[in-house]
């Protein structure tokens, strides 16, 4: 069963489109800066951020300004999916879902209101489901809808989601991904648990304090071959595997031989028909906590060996949350059509715990075939995707 | 140093919700963390919060915890020696 | 395809020991939601930590438990534990506040159910979590059929928790009752020996399809329907039971109705809450008509 990837679209701080996140990766220009977008965050916060406020969003969004208060992840998550989706059409022979994921929700629109009572019956009206439910309005997509919200892992599982009902015919054609914003409550979250860095984070370094989070929004579109026969869509890539496992070890932080990132490998590895030799770049999680980048390199090494290419993307545009497993499913793509391997930024000094190094300089011309991307969440949760030409 | 310690005492079961706990049941030596009350890494963070707000000591790098969070009697030690 | 083999539900009553039908229709509707001693049911010190949904969850996810190995934990949840993200928005918000607790955020996180679950029981597995307002219920359903077809034995519910002041979500959710609190869970394997009731199909769609479908595969001489609304708009007369009368309206609600079908298609009883049911119930419909123009169908029979 072939799942294709035949369309893409994402906007995150170092682009509002592909090609600009293309250009940024290529010349090494992170979009990490400071956070002034937030009014009244009580620190100065680095940050994935783009550089719109949600009145331009919105007219990027509509194309004309609109009166509706929308949330800044829901207007993220629809101009990523208009580019996406492109010059789709439903059709009654080609049977399409949505499915969608964060984390924020409306939460950015909730935090600006004062008023206690007024904020929980807000909180109560904007579920995580808001924003799969306008872009499904939007597409007139009126089947199977839905939205997963694992923190850090959301995208990642959607898109396996979305790979799992193709392969068993519950559906032809997905229209996947997921959108979170910056927030308040989410900087001031995982500052409090004192993992947020007040430098630009350094993943896989030895003197990584923390992430910075970031903003972003990104869907692809997948298709079986009955779809495509109807859509003509060409195929960007493909998806070969899948894996999802707990690591039950924490509430929040992870286990620290990264016994669940391994799992979570090995079962995309074996979903894929792959062996670990078979894999040419990892996309890591990477987001420099002391705790993610000790256990899955840990995991990588001991799963992939001392020579295995990997890096982690998030210094360029912070930990986007529920749409970092979409964006970087996205960055492995650009890795695959260009033949690059895009660097750790930042990076200065080596674990002593690994024997693994990273990819810290841009590696051009080198072939790209097949690319393993991990996302992990709070919960214990691993998601790890493989793709392929 | 006893008032410091029962203090000490119940706004842990406080912070940390220990409801099934009273202050006679956290000895001034028992281990905290481990094989003791078995608090984890996020309990922690609360103890940081909890003597930054009832006992105006603030720790700026979570990872002295590990020496000071030890027992009660770590901890009243290092407020007595850190008091402002 | 998907075999359920056990429930479990916290719920308006004394529903956790009793189920839906003995306790809620057989006895007097219960105002208040009844928590077992969640003490009893769950050991360990990281009770003091876990907020109410997640409990709740736990507790169901423990009394569904057999002894076949669990491969996938799968939770549906509306609005996740409000508690905490008022408390945290309440911290961050106030000036005053310099420092701020982490346990409100952490336990604000939707997936702290399904990942306290996977911590506690051990179950190193799938796990995730859908919200997608009204239908996160039925997301969850379908991934735990796709996971039976996967050769997967499946934990899967639905939970919810409604906190003061929040009431008179009409607009919303076309009810005039205040939201609630509640959980239902499920065993769900690919085996139909020992099973209870399986799960035929769970869609989504809209009004007008949803409608037709009904009209082309309900026989009212052998199914019955289950509906969590109770002004259902069905172009056939259909006798329907109303389930959210006897949950409560949460976001994930229809879990509960689904178990009211597991116990009416594993009861000898022709009759209830006014309606009349045939002799022997051949499939049972629920129907979730909780969001605008969207519609959940479940579809079950013995």
């Amino acid at each position: 069963m072939s799942i294709s990837i035949t369309g893409l679209g994402i906007v995150s701080a170092i682009g509002m489109n592909l090609d600009e996140n293309l250009n940024s990766l290529q010349n090494l220009k992170s979009g990490i800066s400071n956070i002034d977008l937030i009014n009244e965050l009580q620190e100065n916060f680095l940050g994935g951020e783009i550089k719109l406020t949600n009145q331009e969003l919105s007219l990027i969004a509509f194309g004309k300004d609109q009166p509706e208060v929308l949330p800044r992840s829901l207007l993220l998550s629809l101009i990523a999916a208009k580019q996406a989706w492109g010059e789709n059409n439903i059709s009654p022979k080609i049977k399409t879902v949505i499915i969608g994921a964060t984390t924020v929700g409306g939460m950015d629109l909730v935090e600006k209101i004062l008023e206690k009572d007024v904020r929980i019956q807000l909180l109560a009206h904007n579920p995580s489901g808001i924003i799969t439910d306008y872009l499904a309005d939007y597409f007139h997509l009126d089947e199977f809808k839905t939205t997963i919200s694992t923190a850090c892992s959301s995208a990642a599982n959607a898109i396996i989601l979305g790979s799992r009902m193709i392969k068993n015919g519950l559906a032809d054609r997905v229209l996947v991904g997921g959108g979170d914003a910056l927030t308040k409550f989410t900087v001031n979250g995982f500052n409090s648990l004192r993992i947020y860095d007040t430098d630009f984070c350094k993943p896989f370094d030895n003197n990584r304090k923390g992430l910075n989070l970031g903003e972003a929004a990104a869907y692809i579109v997948l298709e079986n071959k009955k779809s495509m026969a109807i859509t003509k869509n060409k195929k960007v890539a493909s998806i070969l595997g899948w894996g999802n496992a707990n690591d039950a070890y924490h509430q929040t932080a992870s286990s620290p031989n990264g016994e669940g990132a391994q799992k979570a490998m090995q079962l995309a590895l074996d979903e894929a028909k792959l062996s670990s030799k078979d894999i040419d770049y990892i996309n890591a999680h990477g987001t420099a906590t002391p705790n993610n980048d000790l256990s899955e390199g840990r995991a990588i090494e001991k799963l992939f060996g001392q020579k295995q290419l990997f890096s982690s993307t998030k210094a360029f545009t912070g930990h986007t949350l529920a749409a970092a497993g979409i964006i970087e499913l996205i960055y492995s793509i650009l890795s695959i059509k260009n033949n690059t391997i895009f660097p750790t930024l930042n990076h200065n000094a080596l674990m002593p715990e690994l024997k693994i190094t990273p990819v810290t300089n841009i590696i051009e011309n080198i072939t790209v075939n097949t690319v393993l991307s991990n996302s992990f969440g709070f919960g214990g949760n691993n998601a790890t995707i493989i793709i392929g030409k | 140093m006893n008032d410091l310690k029962l203090k000490l005492k119940e706004q842990l079961i406080e912070q940390l919700n220990l409801e099934d706990f009273t202050v006679k049941d956290i000895a001034d030596d028992l281990p905290l963390f481990g094989d003791g009350l078995g608090l984890d890494s996020i309990d922690a963070l609360e103890i940081i919060v909890m003597l930054d707000k009832k006992f105006n000591i603030k720790i700026s790098n979570p990872e002295d915890g590990a020496k000071i969070f030890q027992s009660v009697n770590t901890i009243a030690e290092y407020i007595e020696n850190n008091k402002s | 395809m998907a075999f359920i083999h056990k429930y479990s539900t916290i719920s308006k009553g004394n529903t956790f020991n009793q189920g839906i039908i003995d306790c809620c229709i057989n006895s007097k509707i219960a105002t208040d939601i009844t928590h077992p001693d969640y003490k009893d049911v769950i050991a360990g010190i990281n009770l003091r930590r876990m907020s109410v949904i997640v409990k709740m969850g736990l507790a169901n996810t423990i009394k569904c438990s057999s002894k076949n190995k669990i491969d996938a934990i799968v939770v549906a949840t509306g609005l996740a534990s409000l508690h905490n993200s008022e408390l945290f928005l309440s911290a961050l918000l106030d000036p005053r506040q310099h420092i701020l607790s982490p346990t409100p955020f952490v336990n604000s996180v939707h997936n702290t159910i399904s990942g306290e679950i996977a911590l506690h029981t051990q179950n190193k597995g799938y796990n995730i979590t859908y919200s997608q307002g009204s239908l996160s219920f039925e997301g969850a359903l379908l991934d735990s059929i796709l996971l039976t077809k996967e050769g997967k034995n499946v934990i899967v519910g639905g939970v919810d928790e409604a906190i003061p002041p929040l009431d008179n979500l009409s607009a919303k959710i076309k009810s005039k009752e205040k939201l609630t609190t509640g959980s239902t869970f499920f065993n769900v394997s690919p085996n139909k020996n020992g099973s209870l009731a399986e799960i035929v199909n769970c869609i989504i769609t809209k009004e007008k399809k949803a409608n037709y479908y009904i009209t082309d595969n309900f026989n009212s001489n052998e199914d019955v329907l289950i509906s969590g609304h109770s002004t259902c708009n069905h172009s056939k007369k259909i006798n329907t039971l109303n389930y959210s009368k006897f949950s409560g309206i949460f976001m994930s609600n229809p879990a509960f109705g689904l178990q009211l079908a597991v116990e009416l298609l594993n009861a000898n009883i022709t009759e209830l809450d006014g309606c009349k049911l045939p002799s022997k119930i051949k499939r049972i419909f629920i129907i979730n008509h909780a969001s605008k123009n969207d519609i959940g169908i479940i579809i079950l029979r013995k």
